[in-house]
């Protein structure tokens, strides 16, 4: 058995706070599988904006007790604090590392040891920043997610993702930045880890919709969390606007909204869509509800509801709250180009609906509405499917057997150094590279000697 | 034999003479193939105008801008990143439309695992990141090499506010080409069960290929089945790669079956449909890799179209198509005993093989028409465009360098449509925010 160090994100699901992402969920995950394996475990996890009511209770760092497992809660400038997470390393001496979801895995990387380091990268950044710099319509995005990507990309052993296209594209990435070398040949340094909710509560704990939000015999189309930049608000009200026009007992109930600090805009773009038409007054935001309300929620909606626009997110990314609605036995409807709506539409688990089509959109609400015993039956073999296929062993597979035994990547994090070998350079510049590799090398062996 | 670099560029050139446009090919002449006076001159085929140059010609920017003013060129396409890097260099302004025919940068990684150093790997920088910086489309041999090439994208700064929903990467698989594979289908007679049973390799021994598990496997096989025999055309890639060739001659000379391994290197084009005739199973071994993950190979499409039946990896969207449809057999990369598995399962059961090859023959035909194959090219071509992000070379800026106010302001102004498309304003403007 390893000791395994872990950087992730708090809170973890079962302490119920205010909000709940899917970095959280991530972090879960992965704890999860290595405890269950009898790993000898500690999780650093970085408490989230917004995560908590209040945290200024656990100031910089606090243990948090879930069950049996006792975690150290830190705070943003915490996880900021190379010093800090060198010192727990020190004192804990893992056999490896593990860094969930990219900007903590960034963090992670930062530290100075020898020893292997695996990290996750939730979601193919860039992608993420496309769509923020389109819709902020500012390039200055891309800069900064690309230092934290870049930084995991240079140092990790072994890299996980949440589809297997970002598994590709990170092997771009890779040959990019100079890791696919003579001495990386034939090392696989991606793997997919799906997103899983195998662990996760999702008990019915009061009525939210059915009490009096919507009438009782109301169809209601539910939408769970953030408006991401990559949400196509125009599709959604469209398709929604048509749909109750043609099913009058259809509401649409929304949960979340803004996500503060990244997208201000989409959702207050669709509010404002909203705001102006006539049929406001089936549309229900109740915005960000506690993260135990979240199952009553599910529990009490007649079609879970997910849509993105056509972009590379879309195709690198992953949908938490499809998994969710799985769990939950809840029936969804979700436009094409993820990962895991290829597989919905496949496996026939949920209705599905190509990118940008309000009039496909709305058919398959209004068919949903008309065949609710048909939509429960797929619900049926979602939640079947979720337990089988995505549980938390059998989705973190390659990290467990990675855990058994951490190895580094062959390369030891050394890049090939484009700007230093060119077939078409002079002598001249040979010699001035010699020279210049000759003073980097004396450089770091003076910085060891100093450093001891 | 032909190879894949010129296969690719013929896929190209037809598909866009099919459509009836005016095509002229500046080919990269091999200096090895052709005499002295042969290397620089005019041809024509099939409506296509070909323009063999040499190397130093091919890769001169100014030969290739002259090209395109006095031809009244509309748009170009390279074909193979060699193709794509000359195009990159000369800094079109006409809508540029670059191939990468495999993923470069694996395939340097696995030349370099080869060669024992990073040179390779450096090398093959140099001619993606120009290609990748300027292309306003590019085409890919893979749905995978798609995702990995949109990982480049982003790596390089092209993933931007301006260009979100714009669809950079076109997948172009190998094509069949009927009216070559027909005469072949024509002439392959059935076999009896007493006759040898020839495995066929057709085709160069490149980096990717594992000559230790294929004569491993074979003489595994050989060892029980007395009538197999292995025949290899094609050869080491002289000025590229030739120590896997050579590494394959060694193996079969202190083989204990070496006599029933016939190597007869290299040859012409118009042998080539005799040898597919009478082999009774294509063999590709390779190594584990990204290389062979991302990319595809020529002749399995080749010989499935021929009726060959086909024995390689399941790895890649290709090896992806011949195990989930049973179109052909599979043996993991590096799997010596499967490979000798799957051979005796093959000669023991030759009317099973014959149906799963007519099987591909017939499915290759339609998933890999040239038609088809090519139709994200051909719809481009009808009205070429420009990526959202197009500006001048001189005047771009990556995204990823935002440093400065400077930094800043230049890559705000690119996307200033008067300003980057006014040679004075970009002008004054790259004064204004220059460093110096």
């Amino acid at each position: 058995m390893s000791k395994i160090l872990i950087f992730g994100a708090a809170p973890l699901p079962a302490e119920q706070q205010a909000r709940r992402y899917a970095a959280n969920l991530r972090t879960w995950q992965f704890t999860k599988a290595l405890l269950d394996d009898g790993h000898e475990v500690r999780l650093i996890g970085c408490r989230l904006p917004n995560t908590y009511q209040d945290d200024s209770s656990l100031g910089r760092a606090a243990a948090i007790e879930v069950g049996d497992f006792e975690y150290l809660s830190v705070s943003g400038e915490v996880i900021e604090d190379t010093g800090f997470l060198q010192d727990q390393v020190e004192k804990f001496d893992p056999d490896a590392l593990v860094g969930v979801t990219t900007y903590v895995a960034s963090r992670a990387v930062k530290i100075e040891t020898e020893i292997p380091i695996w990290c996750d990268l939730h979601g193919w950044i860039m992608a993420e920043a496309q769509t923020k710099a389109h819709v902020y319509d500012d390039d200055q995005y891309l800069s900064h997610f690309w230092k934290m990507e870049k930084a995991v990309l240079e140092r990790a052993d072994v890299i996980s993702t949440v589809s297997e296209p970002q598994a590709h594209a990170v092997v771009g990435e890779l040959g990019v930045i100079g890791r696919l070398t003579r001495s990386t040949f034939g090392y696989r340094f991606a793997y997919p880890i799906p997103t899983a909710t195998q662990d996760v509560d999702y008990t019915f704990s009061e009525s939210v919709i059915r009490s009096g939000l919507v009438p009782p015999e109301a169809f209601v189309v539910l939408w769970v969390g953030g408006y991401n930049t990559w949400t196509d608000v125009d599709l959604l009200y469209g398709a929604l606007t048509k749909a109750m026009r043609e099913v009058p007992e259809l509401h649409f109930v929304s949960t979340g909204g803004v996500i503060d600090g990244h997208d201000e805009i989409t959702f207050k773009r669709f509010q404002e869509m909203v705001g102006q038409d006539e049929l406001r007054s089936r549309f229900h935001f109740v915005g960000w509800v506690p993260t135990r309300s979240v199952p009553s929620y599910y529990k009490e909606s007649d079609l879970g509801i997910n849509i993105d626009s056509s972009s590379y997110e879309a195709v690198f990314g992953a949908r938490t709250r499809l998994n969710e609605m799985m769990h939950c036995g809840l029936p969804l409807l979700t436009t094409l180009g993820t990962e895991i709506s290829g597989q919905i539409a496949d496996l026939g688990l949920g209705l599905c609906s190509p990118t940008g089509d309000v009039e496909a959109l709305a058919e398959r609400m209004v068919w949903g509405a008309r065949n609710r015993n048909d939509i429960a039956m797929l619900a049926e073999k979602a939640r079947d499917f979720v337990s089988e296929e995505l549980s938390y062993s059998k989705t973190t597979e390659q990290l467990r057997k990675w855990a058994q035994s951490p190895w580094r990547a062959p390369d030891l994090g050394e890049r090939a150094r484009f700007e230093d070998v060119d077939s078409s350079r002079s002598p001249e510049r040979d010699a001035e590279a010699g020279w210049r590799s000759l003073w980097l090398r004396c450089g770091r062996l003076f910085g060891r000697l100093r450093s001891g | 034999m032909s190879w894949g670099p010129g296969i690719r560029a013929w896929q190209v050139c037809a598909s866009l003479a099919d459509e009836g446009h005016e095509v002229s090919l500046l080919a990269l002449a091999d200096p090895l193939h052709y005499g002295p006076g042969e290397l620089a001159a005019e041809d024509s085929r099939d409506s296509v105008r070909i323009h063999r140059l040499d190397p130093g010609s091919f890769f001169d920017p100014r030969r290739i801008e002259d090209c395109c003013r006095s031809w009244d060129i509309e748009a170009v396409v390279g074909a193979t990143l060699l193709g794509s890097f000359a195009l990159a260099q000369s800094r079109p302004d006409v809508p540029f439309w670059a191939d990468q025919f495999g993923q470069a940068m694996a395939e340097a990684q696995a030349l370099s695992s080869r060669q024992g150093d990073n040179r390779a790997v450096a090398q093959g920088w140099k001619h993606v990141h120009p290609v990748l910086s300027i292309a306003d489309r590019i085409s890919v041999v893979s749905r995978r090499q798609r995702l990995a090439v949109v990982g480049e994208l982003g790596a390089v700064g092209r993933l931007t506010g301006e260009t979100c929903g714009y669809e950079f990467v076109d997948v172009m698989p190998c094509a069949v080409y009927p009216d070559q594979s027909q005469s072949v289908v024509a002439r392959r007679t059935s076999r009896a069960e007493k006759d040898d049973f020839v495995v066929l390799w057709a085709g160069s021994y490149n980096v990717w290929s594992d000559v230790e598990t294929l004569v491993e496997g074979l003489e595994v096989a050989m060892r029980d089945s007395p009538r197999l025999r292995f025949i290899s055309i094609g050869g080491g890639i002289e000025g590229y790669h030739v120590s896997t060739y050579s590494r394959l001659r060694e193996l079969v000379a202190a083989s204990e079956f070496s006599k029933r391994f016939q190597l007869e290197g290299w040859v012409e084009q118009r042998r080539l449909a005799d040898f597919l005739a009478r082999a009774d199973l294509g063999i590709v071994a390779e190594h584990s890799g990204y290389e062979g993950e991302l990319g595809s190979k020529n002749r399995v499409v080749e010989w499935m179209g021929c009726g060959l039946p086909v024995l390689s990896s399941p790895v890649g969207d290709l090896g992806e198509y011949l195990s989930a449809g049973s179109r052909g057999l599979v043996f993991e990369p590096g799997d010596a005993a499967e490979l000798a598995r799957q051979v005796l399962w093959a000669i023991e059961n030759r009317d099973s093989l014959s149906r799963i090859a007519e099987d591909a023959r017939k499915s290759v035909y339609e998933e890999f028409s040239l038609e088809r194959t090519t139709s994200g090219l051909r719809s481009w071509a009808a009205e070429p465009t420009r990526a959202p992000d197009w500006t001048e070379v001189s005047w771009r800026q990556s995204p990823m360098r935002y440093w400065d106010w400077r930094q800043r302001l230049a890559v705000h102004s690119q996307r200033m449509t008067r300003i980057r498309e006014s040679s004075t304003l970009r002008s004054i403007w790259r004064r204004l925010t220059s460093e110096r």
